[in-house]
């Protein structure tokens, strides 16, 4: 299980360089092992180096780069440490944006830094995932808050930069107030598409839920692809993923195989896609996927159930090993979302009294 | 013989050498392991064989013949035998007729009184077991363990479909208190060795189980060594298998607060995590042996008044008559202490009960604790 007995410590600047080349070769094929592993294990280095409570946190663990020497051995922080640590490479001068989880305002949330140059790492990543699934053209209807109503949202920064690189006007995104009701959504999507040019529209699962549910039929012009992302975090009723799809097929006329999820969270820097049909979330050759079982910490056998752990190497600025809270099956070298790991709750001679 | 006799009789079946009863347990209650079920029944059936007609004598006094017209429905939650054999045994001194409402995949209290019923089968008769979801109605008496949502359900339903008085035995949880700096290093031992038992016997699935040992003194120490001493019982009295759900959480729980605090863990499974969190007052377990350490300062201890500074750095002033209010502390039932005097245990919490560290799982049938009713409340 090596890939490298030692790493040499590169800059900042020589990662970026590395990345950006990763990244440019596109996503078509997947990386090797060694070439993957040769970068995370760099990167590790750097931020065990420059991240100070990731650094503290691998010393608990009796980890450092001394003694890692493959990718799966990095240790990977829960998304949990984004809330309880700034946990970054960058000082404080160069954090020139932070994305925020979303969430209750009663709890802090997840803070992820970027200076300039990982922002425009962040970007690069984000985008041959997106053209190869989605489109790398077409006629834009974002169904999420703009840029300067949500600063803090990598979701709405990510639909930024696709609208950018597509070249739609600033309105294709419809604004935080249009969100609050399915009736207005569905007037700014009429309004897209009086010119009869493909569509693809973006949004969160739950502005789907609220459009669908004011609409009978609004079809979308031929060619039009759709990509739904995200939860619902109590702002609409809950739509099982496959119900959702038939409906958004149903009622805007777009077939299945037009359908794409996405997956993403401020703690990560790329995403990952599943088609409508197959359900499992694949990502960019700069990202694994390891599904953990968690009774024995071990990696979970193909089409076992485990909680998923992502190495993204686009992570440049924080941890590239990230601990998610949700569960999956793997499924080759991706994984079915199945959902949130249940957490700690108050019991105590509490258990239901069952039927 | 007496009701009180009866049941001391067939609480010795089940620890006679070689009981069947304890042989049918330990394969049929199988949300806990075999040892994990005989450890637990064995005491459990030691205490009523040596405190049941003690509490016949105390507080079945005013049973008459009337209350053998009483119907009492027992709606058991489930998570571990003991309260609803306990509810059966207060029940039968009681005098009343009796309803058990199982939950699924609850055989102790169903073998409890299979085994009464080879003692004496006509008080056996008085228990009628069933799955009836409406078995509360017609009762004149409902007790009811469950959640908290669920007692209030349960609440609602007897009020407006029977006429019964309700006990309703809802969620609490139970901590330590250990001052480290009263106890020699024998001792120390002992209430490691205690602690660790408390927090891992039924699998943490009592409201008697502690969730979190508040310690003055070396806390750091403490979680390591109790993290041995969680091995050492894990080792003869293993844990049960979890489901993916239950051990999901466990893992989630153990990956935040790695980062958070410090975890000791059992490793290639989850059978027992010891977590030192230095920085808040209260976290839920997800409970399987999953259990907290949080240092706690005893600042001034003058005029029996305590002021105490806990893990969230809050300072609190207390006293024997008035006690800490359990601030962000879900209900307690338990309080168990070491090193610490009664009087100190009480004013730093209020609990239903306080006792020794080791001893927070041994509730004796003598002494009510605020987890079942008292014999008397069931006589109309």
């Amino acid at each position: 299980m090596k890939t490298a007995r030692k790493t040499t410590y590169l800059s900042a600047r020589a990662i970026d360089a590395r990345l950006l080349a990763f990244i440019a070769r596109g996503v078509e094929q997947r990386s090797t092992d060694a070439e993957f592993g040769s970068l995370a294990l760099a990167l590790f280095h750097h931020q065990f180096t420059q991240n100070q409570p990731y650094r503290r946190y691998c010393e608990s663990l009796g980890r450092s780069p001394r003694n890692v020497e493959h990718w799966k051995q990095i240790p990977a922080v829960p998304t949990t440490a984004f809330k309880d640590a700034d946990l970054t490479t960058l000082p404080a001068r160069q954090r020139t944006a932070v994305f925020h989880s979303s969430g209750t305002t009663k709890h802090r949330p997840s803070r992820h830094f970027h200076s300039a140059a990982t922002l425009a790492l962040y970007e690069a990543a984000l985008w041959p995932m997106f053209a190869q699934r989605m489109a790398k053209k077409g006629q834009l209807v974002i169904l999420t808050p703009t840029p300067g109503e949500a600063p803090h949202s990598s979701l709405v920064h990510m639909m930024e930069t696709v609208r950018r690189r597509i070249g739609a006007p600033r309105s294709a995104s419809v604004g935080a107030a249009a969100l609050e009701d399915g009736r207005v959504l569905a007037a700014a999507i009429r309004s897209a598409i009086r010119n009869p040019q493909s569509t693809l529209l973006l949004g969160t699962a739950f502005a789907f839920v609220r459009l669908l549910d004011s609409i009978k039929s609004l079809p979308l012009p031929s060619g039009s692809r759709v990509m739904e992302t995200g939860g619902y975090k109590g702002r609409t009723r809950e739509v099982p993923r496959e119900e959702l799809h038939a409906l958004i097929s149903a009622k805007l006329g777009v077939p299945r195989s037009g359908i794409v999820s996405e997956y993403g969270m401020c703690e990560l820097s790329s995403q990952f896609y599943a088609t409508s049909r197959s359900a499992v979330f694949t990502g960019p050759p700069w990202t694994r996927v390891q599904v953990i079982n968690p009774e024995t910490g071990c990696e979970a056998r193909e089409g076992e159930r485990g909680l998923i752990r992502v190495f993204d190497l686009a992570n440049r600025a924080s941890v590239i090993a990230i601990q998610i809270e949700d569960v999956g099956t793997r499924r080759g070298d991706g994984f079915e979302l199945i959902g949130r790991a249940p957490q700690a709750e108050a019991r105590g001679c509490s258990l239901m009294v069952t039927s | 013989m007496t009701t009180g006799q009866i049941i001391a009789a067939t609480a010795r079946l089940w620890l006679r050498h070689g009981s069947p009863w304890m042989a049918r347990a330990r394969r049929e209650l199988t949300a806990f392991s075999p040892p994990m079920v005989e450890l637990g029944l064995r005491e459990l059936f030691a205490d009523i064989a040596a405190n049941v007609e003690e509490l016949e004598r105390r507080e079945a006094s005013r049973v008459t013949n009337h209350q053998s017209r009483i119907t009492l429905c027992h709606i058991l939650s489930g998570n571990l035998p003991n309260p609803g054999i306990v509810s059966i045994v207060v029940g039968l001194l009681s005098g009343a007729r009796n309803v058990v409402k199982l939950a699924a995949g609850d055989t102790g209290p169903a073998l409890f009184v299979e085994s009464l019923a080879a003692v004496d089968a006509k008080l056996s008769r008085r228990v009628k077991l069933t799955r009836d979801r409406e078995a509360y109605r017609g009762a004149d008496v409902v007790v009811a363990y469950g959640n908290d949502e669920t007692m209030a359900t349960l609440r609602r339903r007897c009020r407006q479909d029977a006429a019964a008085a309700f006990f309703g035995f809802g969620h609490r949880t139970s901590i330590g208190l250990i001052n480290l700096r009263n106890l020699s290093s024998r001792t120390t031992h002992d209430a490691l060795r205690s602690a660790a038992r408390d927090a891992s016997v039924w699998d943490q699935q009592g409201c008697m189980s502690p969730q979190c040992f508040y310690v003055r003194g070396d806390a750091t120490a403490f979680a390591e060594v109790l993290a041995g001493e969680m091995k050492t019982f894990d080792r003869h009295w293993p844990r049960a298998k979890l489901v993916f759900g239950d051990a999901a959480a466990i893992a989630r729980a153990r990956n935040e607060w790695s980062f958070r605090g410090r975890v000791w863990a059992s490793k290639d499974s989850t059978h027992w995590t010891v977590v030192l969190d230095e920085h808040s007052d209260w976290s839920p377990s997800p409970l399987n042996r999953f259990v907290f350490v949080r240092p706690m300062e005893l600042i001034e201890t003058r005029d029996s008044k305590l002021v105490i500074r806990d893990s969230g750095a809050k300072r609190r002033a207390a006293s024997y008559e008035s006690p800490v209010t359990n601030h962000g502390l879900p209900p307690l039932s338990t309080v168990g202490f070491a090193g610490f005097s009664p009087t100190e245990a009480v004013a730093m919490a209020r609990a239903d009960r306080y006792c020794s560290v080791g001893e927070m799982q041994r509730p004796s049938l003598l002494l009510t604790n605020g987890s079942r009713p008292r014999v008397g409340d069931l006589i109309l």
